[in-house]
């Protein structure tokens, strides 16, 4: 694989238990910087609780314990200083089912920009026109900016969600199966909008699909039982995987 | 066929209807019987003219029945004195009963002291009201009326000025006999609102104390004013708990004033409630004050009701600003 490129998060040895069950044992992965990088795996193999570790949104959902670190560029997230919020305003995060706020679309973009006390109505416009822009929407909501953002149909939602997150400029986007909800086209339209954005942000998503993985990410990382079977360029792993499990998951043969 | 026709759950349905039916013909007929002892009273003796000056009569009987002092033999003391004990409870109980819920249910671990402590509450909601009354007795008006008469009014002792039952340990003593109502329903409320809510707000950088005012509170404010609605619905009939710490069947004076405070705390007051069972019970003429006690009761259920629709179209008005919000959950 080739180390040139630069890291922007570094995973060292990192372990995750949810009570007493372990998720994810001592992974070690460098996740390039303005790449689009892919998490594969069977079901409950723990990509979702790797990816949710990159912000420590896994401290909210149970009872969890994590060992190891996970460089931001270059300094450990787990490290007692650091501030979480802030660390997830420079990570941010998309799940499975969209969660709009049952606000209008203009305060679910706002919602971030405000919190971090942006109150000027003007800028407030701009960023969330060009939030709105950035995640495809814009043409589709210019008109109900003050509508509702629960009546949008949930791909719209979910790119809803999408420019809500980039509204405040985060470093690294994490999409956990940010399209398994949504229809075809809507998926379309959110691989589009991933492979603008990676310009821009450094994108790791979870998914199921392969054929969305080998599409649209340039690194790929297959993970099974809490284990990091291998991770390299998508080109290689999906044509020349160097492990038979691998292989083998990929071609379908299980999983 | 037979067969059929309860498979269908056919009689389940009947029995319930049956159920239904019975429940609304007993509150209707109990709404109906003081409607009808009631609504008669004021109406004028034969004698007194035409049917459009009987009515202008009548209607004046009964403003001055609802605007009279107790000697001129109006309940305006009675009406004023449960609006502000009603009102004294809610400003006192809201803020401590969401405090407590949210707490409870967004702060405190999990652990055997918090489900103790939620056991407790619920228990609170069903000791019998009277012992909040001799509670109140005891802890407010001898403890912290005597307390505070000590530190600021000792000049005027022996002579009590807090230090006695009065309008402020009613509401006090109100507040605390609803506190339960009000905890379990927020509590219900804060545990309605979508988590996927929370972490959306979470991931965009909040702290928790931004997740509880952005969302988290917004979310529940409509449980909170049902809560409220329980409370107020329970606190305006209590009589018996209230006899020991300040509502009495007739008050010297009105708890209010013209200057500043321009609200006696330290007073005695009426109640509907009071009244109700004083004029029914207690004088002399209980015999010919029966329709009086009707007309009163009355009064109190369309006031009950009054204060339970201004609610309504407050949690109304909440529900549209997060109309959506059950939209979201689906």
């Amino acid at each position: 694989m080739n180390m040139e490129i630069v890291a922007k998060l570094d995973v060292q040895d990192l372990s995750v238990k949810f009570a007493d069950k372990t998720v994810l044992q001592r992974i070690n992965l460098r996740i390039p910087e303005h790449k689009i990088t892919a998490f594969i795996g069977p079901s409950g193999c723990g990509k979702s609780s790797l990816l949710r570790s990159f912000n420590r949104m896994n401290e909210l959902l149970e009872d969890t314990t994590t060992t190891g670190r996970v460089l931001l560029d270059g300094k450990n997230v787990y490290q007692p200083d650091v501030e979480v919020a802030e660390l997830r305003r420079r990570v941010g995060i998309v799940f499975q089912k969209p969660n709009p706020f049952p606000h209008s679309v203009y305060e679910n973009v706002a919602f971030g920009l405000r919190l971090q006390g942006i109150k000027q109505e003007r800028k407030l416009d701009e960023l969330v026109e060009s939030a709105l822009k950035k995640a495809a929407l814009w043409n589709e909501v210019r008109d109900r900016l003050h509508a509702s953002a629960v009546n949008l149909s949930g791909g719209q939602q979910q790119r809803l969600v999408i420019a809500r997150a980039i509204a405040i400029e985060p470093e690294v986007l994490l999409l956990d199966e940010p399209a398994s909800a949504l229809d075809p086209i809507s998926t379309l339209k959110i691989e589009e909008l991933m492979y603008d954005l990676k310009q821009h942000y450094t994108i790791v998503i979870v998914t199921h699909n392969m054929q969305q993985a080998a599409r649209v990410s340039d690194f790929t990382a297959f993970l099974n039982m809490g284990q990091l079977i291998e991770f390299d360029e998508t080109n290689k792993m999906f044509t020349d995987p160097s492990q038979r499990a691998t292989e083998d998951y990929i071609t379908g043969r299980f999983g | 066929m037979q067969q059929n026709w309860s498979r269908k759950g056919t009689p389940w349905i009947w029995l319930n209807a049956a159920a239904v039916a019975l429940s609304l013909l007993l509150v209707g007929s109990l709404l109906a019987f003081i409607m009808v002892q009631s609504i008669g009273v004021f109406w004028p003796s034969e004698a007194s003219g035409h049917f459009g000056h009987k009515v202008w009569l009548y209607l004046q009987n009964w403003w001055q029945f609802l605007s009279g002092s107790s000697v001129e033999g109006g309940i305006f003391p009675a009406i004023l004195g449960t609006v502000l004990m009603v009102l004294l409870m809610s400003i006192l109980v809201t803020p401590l009963g969401v405090f407590a819920a949210v707490y409870m249910h967004e702060y405190a671990k999990d652990g055997p002291f918090i489900r103790l402590i939620r056991v407790a509450v619920h228990n609170l909601a069903g000791v019998p009201s009277i012992v909040y009354g001799v509670f109140g007795l005891g802890f407010f008006v001898y403890f912290l009326g005597g307390s505070i008469d000590n530190l600021f009014y000792s000049d005027r002792l022996p002579t009590p000025t807090f230090g006695t039952p009065g309008l402020l340990w009613v509401s006090l003593t109100l507040a605390l006999l609803t506190l339960p109502v009000v905890i379990v329903a927020t509590e219900q409320g804060l545990a309605g609102i979508p988590k996927s809510l929370r972490l959306g707000c979470f991931a965009l950088g909040a702290t928790k104390a931004e997740v509880m005012w952005r969302i988290v509170l917004p979310q529940a404010s409509p449980a909170m004013v049902t809560a409220l609605m329980l409370a107020i619905a329970r606190a305006a009939g209590e009589v018996a708990p209230l006899v020991f710490v300040g509502v009495v069947g007739s008050a010297p004076a009105l708890p209010i004033s013209t200057e500043f405070p321009y609200l006696q705390l330290q007073q005695q007051i009426m109640s509907l409630g009071m009244h109700i069972y004083d004029a029914g019970m207690q004088s002399p003429a209980a015999q010919s004050a029966e329709p009086l006690v009707f007309a009163s009761a009355l009064v109190l259920i369309v006031l009950i009701f009054m204060l339970n629709f201004a609610a309504y179209r407050f949690r109304k008005r909440l529900n549209l600003r997060y109309r959506n919000r059950a939209a979201a959950e689906s």
